[in-house]
């Protein structure tokens, strides 16, 4: 007993310097794009411009966040994305969470149909002018209800919340269940959602960060700037830093507009990224361990 | 998951199964109402495919031209090569980013420091919100053959001026492929993580005292339990297999590797550019080509999978 | 909301706010509205408080409400197109920088209003009727849309800088040192490159010399080396226009540059040079950034590079790098051709009036406006009396851009430049506009001290390049139905033409191909884009 005990200690030990050398480097790789970008945005935009950042600030300067901090159109669209991505998220989630449960139930007729129906949305839409005179005719243009509507439920993320259900809460549970004469809705409700903590969190996720990148619902139905979400304001400033020689007419005026986004581009970027990282690891705590024991056994 | 045996045991008839599952309807309810308005109500727009879009006459008003915007991509000169450049981009993307989240995930769940692998997960969750312009200029700094670290690197240790990389146009796969690894990586294993953290511990006790080794539970355990995941998501990376990022393949191609870069969309955009007003009509007819070929992939793995392994989606 | 924004920007900028005539604002009832779309430029802060909003709103007695369209222009043209085709009531106006194309095709479908007859009303558009007979006819020639109809007003700044972009400078400091001459000639400049590569001219004793540098056109603007060698061997417009198209010798024909003898012989050259380690092939992949580090490193490096703009050195004119660079001139190949890359100033369109106008009047009004001539400058260069000044007292001891060599004093002084920050001045000059050449000539070169190199080097660009061309094909104008024709070979075309030439340069393809590039670009449909071209050119005749 002993000797095996030291036997597999050491394969262990063996595999977990293995593993931890393998998971180092990797987040030594990935650390660099972050570390870019946040000396970046500590620099001047000259700086930047030239190619000196590498991985620390060079000519350090905070003019980048005092810009992005003094800019208002900055604010209201923080504010904007925060209140999109609260709503719309909420919205998302429990919709998914209804659609994705009653699909797993196959033995009521239809729902594989259903099912189908949902996949098909993945791949064909009708495209942007059906969808911008929908939005029109539901009068909903300018609203927020423009930003959280469509795309309530991704196929993709129903999707996984069911295969996620279908291989976490066993048949046998729902079939007891219905022996005590748990209905449906109560059984949703009672145990498929406290049971379902990991995948809520990676819809939480999933869809919060659809909403905070989101542009292109934006762009399209977004005309007061009063309204305008954060990845607009983005776009705006990287719009700005890029040059086209072949769209603009007088190319080195450009150039000197490129240098001022270059300046608050990656403190912009910075600021951006804030509340997704903060997320991050609050939705971690959901994916608890174990969550299964105590329910199977009980 | 014992289709046949449930046959056996829900004998009554469909109307009864049907009023006894009202309440599964009711859940469904609002989502086939979104569904129904959000989805497929604006699906007749996929007839413009079909059409000449003419914007005074609207969708409906619009001449039929038939097969017309088809055959004007079947037949352009380039349409072989940049298929050609989109399926090896495509295929081999799937063939690299989609084992290696999941390896990751896997490695990273076994590993015993909990706060180091906090940590871990959460910085390589970021890189993902670079957007695609700040990325692909990373890229090519990175990679500068004079003034990259690639560059300054390999003068270090050679005392030579490193091979220009970004100018070999059959690197230019790997460059893409493996850059997108690099980003991506970390988001897309967040799926696999939080399967894996809804695996039984018991399981892992009962192991331990066996006297089973951590690989042979990650080989054992851990695997088979986000088994489904992983194939549901692989099913689901076929059919996204056309939808090679536009964006980046745009900002990285360059003359020495254009014959390798030039992709469907980039092509269509650059096409698109020469013709005034965006044709609607050949960009839902190109995207329509995308979809039938990832529904039609996805439909294909997805039957194999279920023979397979039994898990499906439909 | 709106008094809102304004009290904010008021807060925020006290000085400007003063400034601004309030009474406009208060009797806003009364005034007539006009709608004016536009894509927001990031670096205006607030275009409802911007004093060229204010000077339009005053002058013209109207209230000006905008609706601003994304900063990305193909988003904006999206945004645009999906508002006209789903019937929804567009804006009376649309200021938006939109390709002939787009303008015709919007036209002639009814979107757009013609204002011919406008335009021909001296009384309603004085301004515009008051621009010189000969610049006069250029833009009523660039705006008039095949149909015979003018849907749009355009700009007009033709500053002959922009016109050569594809500009060389060599390493003066570099050839003093080895004791060379300025080069003039093709084989001159490739003695003068071998000893910049092997003789060590920045004298670290470390092989790091690059003799010759550039960056690609999609990146950096005129850095493209290969289009300024290229025409020393035959005149290429450096694909600036008409899809790099060009005229004949007998000023009739129109012809394909890339597919004779000469460009052959051209690309030979360059692969030679290539082949010596001469020619830095990266010069194919760098993009901007890297492109401005290389050209920032210490000591210098570079001993020959074609650059657009001195914006690419860190700090630009005063970057210590630079002060070691003169000009080269077009040199002259083996068979006497010394071309400068250049194309013909094409004006471009801004403004246009939708079919949901309630006075179409009223904004052809305003769009004349822009027209005059303080306006004008307004749009570029901000508020008269505080950001420029035609005033002698302070033009007078300002240098102009073309004093030097032309002569021309200083007519325009900047008094605090507009351009390069977030202002609340102009638009960004994102509106129709009018500087002549003899203005643009007359511009403040805003050097200070004796040194007014930026106003030199332009007069030097002027004479070097400005003439070194043959004559040159006309901006065509297509019909919707040429243009969707020819759309795709034109994209296929250029894509090959550049890749090749890449290829060929770098040695990745062997010169011995140069029959199957021939075959490849006539499968590719050449022949069906320069018959296309040439009828485009004899209609516009």
């Amino acid at each position: 007993m002993g000797r095996t005990k030291v036997k597999k200690s050491r394969s262990d030990l063996a595999f977990y310097v293995i593993t931890g050398i393998l998971i180092t480097v990797f987040f030594i790789l990935v650390l660099y794009p972050i570390v870019f970008v946040v000396a970046a945005s500590f620099s001047s935009g000259d700086a930047v411009s030239s190619g000196k950042v590498f991985l620390w600030p060079v000519d350090f300067s905070l003019d980048g966040y005092r810009t992005v901090f003094n800019d208002r159109d900055v604010l209201i669209g923080f504010r904007n994305s925060l209140l999109y991505m609260v709503v719309g998220t909420t919205i998302n989630v429990s919709m998914t969470m209804c659609a994705a449960y009653a699909l797993t139930r196959t033995d009521v007729p239809g729902v594989n149909k259903i099912m189908f129906l949902f996949t098909f949305t993945m791949f064909f839409s009708g495209g942007m002018i059906p969808n911008y005179m929908l939005i029109r005719n539901l009068h909903i243009m300018d609203t927020m209800w423009a930003m959280v509507l469509p795309g309530a439920i991704s196929a993709y993320n129903l999707i996984i919340a069911r295969t996620f259900i279908q291989s976490n809460i066993p048949k046998e549970l729902y079939e007891a269940a219905e022996m005590d004469g748990c209905s449906d809705i109560k059984f949703f409700l009672k145990i498929v959602l406290p049971l379902s903590g990991a995948v809520i969190a990676v819809l939480v996720l999933f869809y919060g960060v659809a909403h905070w990148n989101s542009y292109f619902n934006a762009m399209l139905y977004l005309n007061d700037p009063e309204k305008y979400s954060l990845p607009i304001i983005l776009k705006q400033i990287l719009i700005s830093s890029q040059i086209d020689p072949s769209t603009v007419t007088d190319p080195e005026l450009q150039m000197q507009i490129a240098r001022i986004a270059n300046v608050i581009k990656y403190a912009l970027i910075v600021v951006t990224m804030i509340p997704i990282v903060i997320i991050y690891p609050f939705i971690q705590k959901y994916f608890v361990k174990g969550v299964m024991i105590g329910s199977i056994k009980g | 998951m014992g289709k046949r045996k449930q046959k056996v045991s829900t004998q009554k008839s469909l109307w009864k199964r049907m009023a006894s599952g009202w309440q599964i309807y009711l859940l469904l309810l609002l989502p086939m109402i979104y569904l129904i308005i959000f989805c497929y109500v604006p699906m007749g727009g996929l007839v413009l495919a079909f059409k000449k879009y003419d914007l005074s006459k609207g969708i409906w008003g619009s001449p039929w031209v038939g097969l017309e915007n088809f055959r004007k991509f079947f037949q352009s000169y380039k349409f072989t090569v940049v298929l050609r450049n989109t399926l090896t981009l495509a295929v081999y993307s799937l063939l690299v980013s989609f084992p290696i989240p999941i390896v990751f995930a896997l490695l990273l769940n076994a590993f015993p420091g909990r706060r180091y692998k906090k940590v871990v997960q959460t910085v390589t969750y970021i890189p993902h919100f670079i957007s695609t312009v700040v990325m692909v200029g990373i890229i090519m700094q990175v990679l500068n053959n004079r003034v990259g670290i690639y560059g300054s690197l390999y003068t270090l240790f050679t005392g030579e001026i490193a091979p220009d990389i970004l100018s070999k146009g059959k690197l230019f796969k790997h460059i893409f492929v493996w850059s997108g690894v690099w980003q991506s990586t970390g988001y897309n294993a967040i799926i696999y993580i939080a399967a894996l953290s809804n695996v039984d511990q018991s399981l892992h006790e009962a192991a331990c005292i066996d006297g089973a080794t951590r690989f042979q539970r990650l080989r054992y355990i851990d695997w088979p339990s986000i088994r489904p995941t992983a194939v549901i998501m692989l099913i689901l990376a076929a059919g996204g297999i056309m939808n090679v990022s536009f964006e980046k393949a745009l900002l990285m191609q360059n003359d020495l590797n254009i014959a390798y870069s030039e992709v469907i969309s980039t092509y269509v955009y650059k096409v698109g550019l020469q013709t005034g007003i965006g044709d609607f009509s050949l960009s839902t007819a190109i995207g329509m080509f995308n979809s039938v070929i990832n529904f039609i992939l996805l439909v294909i793995v997805n039957g194999i999978s279920k023979r397979l392994t039994d898990n499906s989606i439909f | 909301m709106k008094t809102k924004k304004i009290l904010a920007v008021m807060l925020a900028m006290g000085t400007v706010a003063a400034a601004l005539p309030m009474g406009s604002l208060a009797s806003a009832e009364e005034t007539p509205t006009l709608t004016i779309a536009l894509s927001q430029n990031a670096n205006v802060e607030d275009y409802d408080t911007n004093y060229l909003t204010q000077l339009i709103e005053s002058e013209c007695g109207i209230n000006v409400e905008f609706l601003l369209l994304p900063t990305a222009t193909e988003d904006a043209k999206s945004k645009l197109a999906l508002m006209a085709s789903s019937g929804e009531k567009l804006p009376d106006v649309v200021c938006m920088q939109l390709t002939s194309l787009e303008v015709s095709e919007y036209g002639s479908k009814g979107v757009f209003l013609p204002m011919n007859d406008y335009l021909d009303n001296a009384e309603l558009t004085p301004n515009f009727n008051s621009i010189g007979d000969e610049d006069k006819a250029a833009i009523l020639q660039a705006i008039t849309s095949p149909d015979g109809n003018i849907y749009t007003l355009a700009d007009w700044s033709p500053e002959d800088f922009n016109l050569t972009p594809y500009r060389c400078w060599i390493n003066k400091t570099w050839l003093d040192t080895l004791g060379l001459e300025v080069p003039t000639t093709t084989d001159e400049l490739k003695t003068v490159l071998e000893a910049f590569a092997t003789q060590d001219p920045n004298g670290n004793g470390i092989n790091d010399e690059i003799a010759l540098s550039g960056s690609v056109p999609s990146a950096a603007w005129g850095c493209f080396t290969p289009y300024y060698l290229m025409n020393s061997f035959i005149f290429y417009n450096g694909d600036l226009a008409n899809n790099g198209l060009a005229l004949a010798e007998d000023g009739e024909t129109v012809i394909a540059p890339f597919i004779t003898e000469e460009w052959k012989a051209g690309l030979e050259y360059m692969n030679s040079l290539c082949e010596e380690g001469l020619l830095d092939p990266s010069m194919f992949t760098m993009d901007a950034t890297q492109f401005t580090a290389m050209l920032d490193q210490t000591p210098n490096q570079v001993g020959c590079v074609c650059v657009g703009g001195w914006g690419y050195w860190t700090n630009g004119l005063d970057s210590e790098n630079f002060q070691d660079f003169v000009l080269l001139p077009p040199l002259e190949g083996p068979e006497g051709v010394a071309y400068a890359a250049s194309f013909e100033y094409c004006p471009n369109f801004y403004y246009n009036i939708t079919k949901d106008c309630t006075d179409p009047e009223l904004a052809m009004k305003v769009g004349d406006f822009f027209y005059r001539k303080d306006v004008s400058y307004t749009t570029r260069y901000g508020e008269e009396g505080v950001d420029w000044s035609t005033d002698e007292a302070d033009t007078a001891e300002r240098v102009g851009l073309y004093e030097d060599m032309l002569g021309i004093p200083c007519k325009i002084a900047i008094l605090d430049n507009q351009w390069s920050k977030v202002q609340n001045k102009h638009w960004y000059a994102a509106c129709p506009h009018y500087l002549s050449t003899d203005d643009y000539r007359g511009l403040d070169s805003m050097q200070t001290g004796d040194d007014n190199r930026n106003a030199v080097l332009r007069a030097t660009s002027y004479e070097m390049y400005y003439d070194a061309h043959p004559e040159m094909l006309p901006t065509l104008v297509y019909t919707q139905d040429e243009a969707e024709q020819i759309s795709s070979i034109a994209t296929d075309v250029k894509t090959y033409v550049s890749s090749s030439l890449a290829e060929f340069v770098t040695g990745n393809r062997p010169l011995s191909d140069w029959d199957n590039y021939l075959e490849e670009l006539e499968n590719m449909g050449l022949s069906y884009l320069v018959e296309t071209a040439q009828t485009a050119y004899d209609r516009a005749k």
